[in-house]
């Protein structure tokens, strides 16, 4: 009898009760919208509210430029912010599940090094004549020339650490290996930079500060394809990744494939965080920071939980960031890349001190 | 003739199977075992009982020989279906994340549920009857590391009763525990492997606890033998102390244990009341006397208790000596060599 008191208390005090997910959920997913139309909303042109909601549903309006700035300019933006927040904050979770490690993010594997190094491949290449008047034709950010050549990059290395993944048995290693690849692009990269044109350095240091106004609309399709089968591809690892959650030799005694859930893995983080790269440059923290601030916010490991909770809350921040980084009021806009850890890192800090169990999460 | 439980034949375990030079730890053996048994297994420290268990869950590869879990040779079943088959329990340290210990056991349904690991109602039955088995019900909310070390590894036990297999491999349950845990841990696996006819194999260096729990013992030695038996055959064989003994650490058969000191000091005979015997003789072999109980010429103690309290009578070369405290008598041939 007793027995039967325990479950029935159990089915009550469960922590994830049907309700307060589904709550949590709307709840995120309103927070978001408004952090969407406060993004569209404010800019370097002042828009009043009325006429922004206006147009973004549709109706006629008498200013033809306005129309163009939300619809060319700040609605893709947002968007951008949106698709780089969430994919980099899933990349982010599954590499620190996959290492067990606090400290791994999406440029872990050393992916994001490789964009790098195609990009500064491309732009301080100074003899060709082509990149030159690619670049200059298209713009330093949205040019496809530098989506490509940092696509390129990214590929390689992910190619080069999958090759290796086949060769080491353990994660560490593994871990270790791809900062090492990176550390090599980077050298590589400063060697270049040595030796460049002081203009030519200019152009590349641009592209490092990240922006999310290069995505024009009609690159938006691609990246919003590309990162969306990403996502898809990172949610069916949710099962897996609560299994690596006791160490890989109990995922082996659950009949896990180690082998193929690691390439699995590398292979989806490879193609969201590499997309990114190379459609807004290499933004740093949010994918450190937003997993931690998932699993301190909810209480959980549960990937199933972490994954859409990962999503929302890197959208979330992303848009948060690109709004501070508009300096809303003032002509100036700061580089993101910049506010992503000026913003988030006082979260971060702010999460450990409150939560003090970060530790025990790994 | 029934079909064994776990039938390992020819085996031989090691590392770097895909190396051309794998380096082999034991092997070849063969033993087996039947469901309802609960298996010891013991041996000196390095002798492979980690590997032999790794092996046997196919975290490993074995080198050469077959294992076959309930007739079917466990390299040609597919690694989800072993998972359902075989669930182990290892002395891995684990990122548990935030895991509830509900959570946790949950993990164990993993080889049963869909692609996306959500638990039906079966699930939720067999993790129910886990916790049920362990009596883990009042913890099951809290964080893993909220529990002592003893409830972490019945919750790692309960992790693996969850996953519902007729064979359990724990690679030493009871290391870092204390006695009481120990002694709870070895029940709820006895009691496990009876009701559930389940067949459970652990390593453990607890020999004491060995030979009073196990069904049989597999005693893997450092000559690369491998032993299989009920606890007293092995005793009475003096395979199990010929296994142990060296550096003159020697098992007591009539006791069933190891002897800790060394006799050095000579021997002594003790007589009286029979309580006062059995702790003044543990004193005085602390000492390094050996001591004797029956008749022979040596010196001799007298233990006697009257009027409430203990006297000890030390008798030597027709003197004789009165003591009223096991600290008096053993302070007297510690501060003499020898015979005081």
């Amino acid at each position: 009898m007793n027995d039967r008191s325990q479950l029935s208390d159990y089915t009550i005090n469960h922590p994830y009760k049907m309700w307060s997910k589904t709550v949590l959920l709307i709840s995120s997913l309103m927070a978001c919208l408004v952090l969407l139309l406060l993004d569209v909303g404010l800019g370097s042109v002042k828009i009043p509210p009325w006429e922004v909601l206006k147009i973004l549903f549709g109706q006629q309006t008498d200013n033809e430029l306005w129309h163009k700035i939300i619809f060319m300019i700040r609605l893709p933006k947002a968007l951008s912010a949106i698709l780089a927040g969430s994919a980099l904050a899933v990349a982010g979770l599954q590499m620190q599940t996959l290492f067990h490690n606090p400290l791994a993010g999406p440029s872990v594997l050393g992916i994001t090094a490789g964009a790098s190094l195609g990009v500064a491949l491309v732009m301080l290449s100074g003899g060709g004549v082509a990149s030159i008047y690619a670049i200059r034709q298209l713009g330093v950010g949205g040019s496809w020339l530098i989506v490509l050549a940092s696509g390129l990059g990214a590929g390689l290395v992910m190619a080069l650490i999958l090759l290796m993944s086949t060769k080491l048995k353990d994660n560490i290693s593994l871990l270790i290996v791809g900062i090492m690849i990176g550390n090599i692009s980077i050298s590589i990269v400063s060697i270049w930079q040595y030796f460049s044109e002081p203009e030519q350095i200019q152009d590349y240091l641009m592209w490092t500060f990240g922006s999310l106004g290069g995505v024009t609309s009609s690159q938006l399709g691609i990246f919003s394809t590309v990162i969306v089968v990403g996502l898809v591809l990172a949610f069916t690892s949710s099962k897996a990744l609560n299994t690596l959650l006791l160490g890989e030799n109990y995922a082996r005694s659950l009949g896990l494939n180690i082998q193929f859930t690691r390439i699995f893995l590398i292979l989806t983080t490879s193609i969201l965080a590499g997309t990114v790269t190379g459609f807004c440059g290499p933004i740093a923290f949010i994918g450190i920071a937003v997993p931690h601030i998932a699993r301190s916010v909810l209480g959980t490991s549960d990937h199933r939980i972490l994954m859409p909770a990962s999503l929302i809350l890197g959208a979330m921040l992303m848009l948060a960031c690109d709004i501070i980084a508009q300096l809303p009021g003032s002509q100036m806009s700061l580089p993101i890349n910049a506010i992503t850890a000026l913003i988030g890192s006082p979260i971060v800090v702010w999460v450990i001190i409150k939560s003090k169990n970060l530790r025990t999460a790994f | 003739m029934t079909v064994k439980a776990l039938d390992i034949s020819q085996l031989e375990i090691g590392y770097g199977q895909q190396n051309s030079n794998p380096t082999k730890v034991a092997g070849p053996m063969d033993i087996s075992m039947t469901s309802g048994e609960l298996i010891c297994l013991l041996g000196p420290n390095g002798v492979g009982k980690t590997t032999l268990l790794r092996t046997l869950a196919g975290i490993l590869p074995a080198l050469k020989g077959h294992i076959s879990i309930h007739g079917k040779n466990i390299s040609e079943i597919h690694k989800k279906t072993l998972a359902q088959s075989l669930s182990v329990v290892l002395t891995d340290r684990i990122g548990y994340g935030n895991l509830t210990v509900y959570e946790l056991i949950s993990l164990g349904r993993i080889p049963y549920t869909g692609w996306l690991g959500n638990l039906d109602k079966t699930d939720k039955e067999k993790i129910q009857i886990a916790i049920a088995q362990t009596g883990l019900q009042p913890l099951i909310h809290k964080s893993i590391h909220q529990v002592s070390d003893g409830e972490r590894q019945k919750v790692m036990i309960a992790r693996a009763l969850a996953q519902d297999t007729p064979v359990i491999l724990l690679d030493e349950p009871t290391a870092h525990l204390d006695i009481p845990n120990r002694i709870n841990i070895i029940r709820l696996l006895r009691k496990l492997a009876k009701e559930t006819n389940k067949a459970i194999i652990l390593s453990t260096h607890e020999l004491d606890l060995a030979l009073q729990a196990a069904d049989k013992i597999w005693l893997m030695t450092m000559e690369n033998q491998t032993f299989s038996g009920t606890p007293e055959d092995l005793v009475l064989n003096d395979v199990f102390g010929n296994t142990f003994n060296k550096d003159g650490i020697t098992f007591d058969k009539s006791l069933g244990v190891f002897k800790v000191v060394e006799y050095h000091r000579g021997r002594l005979r003790i007589t009286g009341d029979e309580v006062g015997i059995f702790w003044t003789k543990r004193a005085l072999e602390r000492l390094g006397f050996e001591v004797i109980i029956g008749q022979e010429n040596v010196p001799k103690i007298h233990v006697s208790f009257h009027d409430n309290s203990w006297n000890w009578e030390y008798l030597i070369n027709d003197k004789s000596e009165v003591f009223h405290s096991v600290t008096d008598l053993t302070q007297h041939f510690k501060m003499k060599g020898g015979h005081g």
